[in-house]
């Protein structure tokens, strides 16, 4: 998905400290991410808060964020990057500061990377049902790709 | 920007977490300054709160210490209110053999740290934890012993809350929601059973070891109880070491307490004349064991509380212990299958202002990671499955004090350790117990 939908991606020293496991669906067991072979092949950027004024934004959002969301706002509205996050108290705080980052959620990065490579809808469904199992990720009710993921992942 | 952030924070307030932060990993001031490529006086004089931090000095302390950044900078005071407590409580020097400090420490500061995220959870969620405290019970200035003192409490109490003289299906659930105590089940290290700290803001904060069976857990959380009773603004920390209380009036009146809260003299008498009366024999070992799961109690504690009451021949527990007999074996052998379980880690009351708070935006998704003490796949596991509950319940909305739905919640997969209970008459085909006691 990260070599064919047109995006770059990359993630934060600390959000990258936060992405421990999945779960293994049928045993239960917690099986730990590996995030380093993603970055090896390039797929995966690790980003850092580097100026001064990275490291200062990155201490002051995390008076009222964890450290993984804090660094990834900081350098999203320093470096003008998008952001892909569903968390709800980050993007509000994105709102009412009136920050200029474009907000991304991982179900509508799913549904790019449907529509951009043209993925049927068998596979994204499985894609789908491993996203949910594994992660234990589904959109809410009332967000806004959340009629596409249910429609997708009905029987 | 950078005036803004770090005035933000009292540099105080900072020193002391960084000051307990290197002392939690046994660093010294000049291992840390080496690291960090620091002189000495750099660090003394930022622990003492007498020269800022800037911006890239902090996020190397976070790293050195292997802290999250928000830890450091949050902006709640820090109080570590209960550890000076904590510290008085140690009991090592009670003790035949001493208990590593650090290693109690631990447990204390998991429990004032359980018990300030429960506060502020509910300072997020604008519910606070109702209490209905006793007065203190005057302990010293009583005239009787200890033993009959705890029996006096025990009545009243049961009496307070109006429990009777019946079983209590649910010890937890009373301390929680009718007393207003915080209480958590954590691991703990091998031989400490529980600990319990007090002070006005947080209220009454007890911790007992998730390892132990329930009915263990019961028993170590009447005894705090009943240290909360008496001795209210003394912590204690519950050692199991032989020997170890000698003839402590304040221990002597906890364990009293417990036995008497949990096994109420009229009620363990009227059970066991209901047993006899049916059967017309002598209590057997069946009786003893299904009495134990029908006041939720260890088989030990039972037999000592009968032998107490004169029911049994005193002695009889020893005698049992000599002959090899095996409570586990005896419970299985009669399908009392509660005796396996656990006790929940967390207060359904914490976990659904847990999940309110999220939901409002008030809590991000790691902020709740970290009051659940787990992984972000795990607390959205926990997170579902308190949806699917109190959707199913009422079909909207939950609210915050949905205390209608814990029985029902307390039975679910998440609270997996949860107190089923399985009332089970004696049947004639139970052989391997059947013996007198």
């Amino acid at each position: 998905m990260a070599g064919g939908c047109g995006l770059r991606f990359a993630i934060t020293r600390a959000a990258a400290r936060e992405a421990l496991f999945l779960h293994d669906p049928v045993s239960g067991e917690r099986e730990r991410i590996e995030l380093q072979p993603l970055i090896e092949e390039g797929l995966l950027e690790l980003l850092a808060a580097e100026s001064e004024n990275e490291k200062e934004r990155y201490l002051e959002l995390a008076l009222s964020l964890d450290d993984g969301e804090a660094e990834s706002v900081a350098i999203a509205e320093t470096r003008n990057l998008a952001l892909a996050t569903d968390d709800k108290k980050a993007r509000n705080l994105i709102r009412r500061e009136g920050l200029k980052i474009e907000l991304w959620s991982p179900c509508s990065l799913l549904r790019h990377w449907q529509g951009k490579c043209a993925v049927p809808d068998p596979e994204t469904k499985c894609v789908l049902a491993n996203t949910s199992n594994r992660a234990k990720y589904r959109p809410k009710c009332g967000q806004p790709d959340f009629e596409w993921w249910k429609k997708l992942s009905s029987p | 920007m950078s005036q803004n952030i770090l005035e933000k924070i009292d540099p105080k307030i900072l020193g002391e977490r960084l000051k307990s932060a290197r002392r939690e990993l046994g660093l010294t001031q000049e291992a840390v300054a080496d690291k960090l490529g620091f002189v000495r006086t750099t660090v003394v004089a930022i622990e003492k709160g007498e020269r800022r931090v800037t911006a890239d000095e902090l996020l190397a302390f976070a790293k050195c210490y292997a802290r999250n950044v928000s830890e450091l900078v949050k902006q709640s005071a820090f109080t570590e209110a209960l550890t000076p407590q904590f510290r008085a409580a140690l009991p090592n020097s009670q003790l035949e053999t001493p208990f590593p400090e650090d290693q109690l420490m631990r447990v204390c500061h998991e429990l004032e740290s359980r018990a300030e995220d429960y506060l502020e959870l509910e300072q997020l969620c604008n519910a606070p934890l109702p209490r209905d405290y006793p007065n203190q019970y005057p302990l010293e200035d009583s005239r009787v012993s200890p033993e009959q003192f705890a029996e006096d409490v025990a009545q009243e109490e049961r009496s307070r809350l109006g429990l009777g003289d019946a079983p209590i299906s649910d010890l937890r659930a009373v301390f929680e929601e009718a007393v207003g105590l915080r209480v958590f089940f954590y691991e703990m290290p091998a031989s400490v059973a529980g600990i319990f700290g007090y002070n006005d803001r947080l209220g009454g904060c007890v911790g007992v070891d998730i390892g132990h069976p329930w009915y263990r857990g019961n028993w170590s959380l009447a005894h705090e109880f009943g240290h909360f009773l008496t001795t209210r603004f003394y912590a204690d920390v519950d050692i199991m070491q032989k020997g170890r209380w000698g003839k402590q009036r304040a221990e002597r009146f906890a364990d009293s307490f417990a036995a008497n809260f949990l096994m109420p003299r009229s009620g363990v008498n009227r059970r066991l004349s209901e047993v006899e009366m049916s059967r017309r024999e002598r209590i057997t070992i069946a009786d003893l064991v299904t009495l134990a799961d029908y006041f939720g109690v260890s088989v030990q504690a039972m037999c000592l509380r009968l032998e107490d009451l004169k029911r049994i021949q005193g002695g009889s527990w020893d005698r049992l212990k000599a002959g090899d007999f095996k409570p586990d074996k005896a419970r299985q052998a009669l399908g009392l299958l509660r005796s396996d379980k656990r006790h929940a880690a967390w207060p359904v009351r914490y976990l659904l202002l847990a999940k309110a708070a999220y939901e409002k935006g008030e809590l991000s998704e790691n902020q709740l990671v970290k009051k659940l003490r787990t992984d972000i796949v795990s607390a959205r596991g926990i997170m579902a499955e308190l949806d699917s509950l109190v959707v199913s319940e009422e079909g909207k909305n939950f609210q915050l004090f949905p205390w209608i739905w814990n029985h029902r919640f307390r039975q679910s997969k998440l609270l997996r350790h949860g107190r089923h209970y399985h009332s089970r008459r004696l049947s004639a085909d139970q052989p391997p117990v059947q013996r007198a006691v």
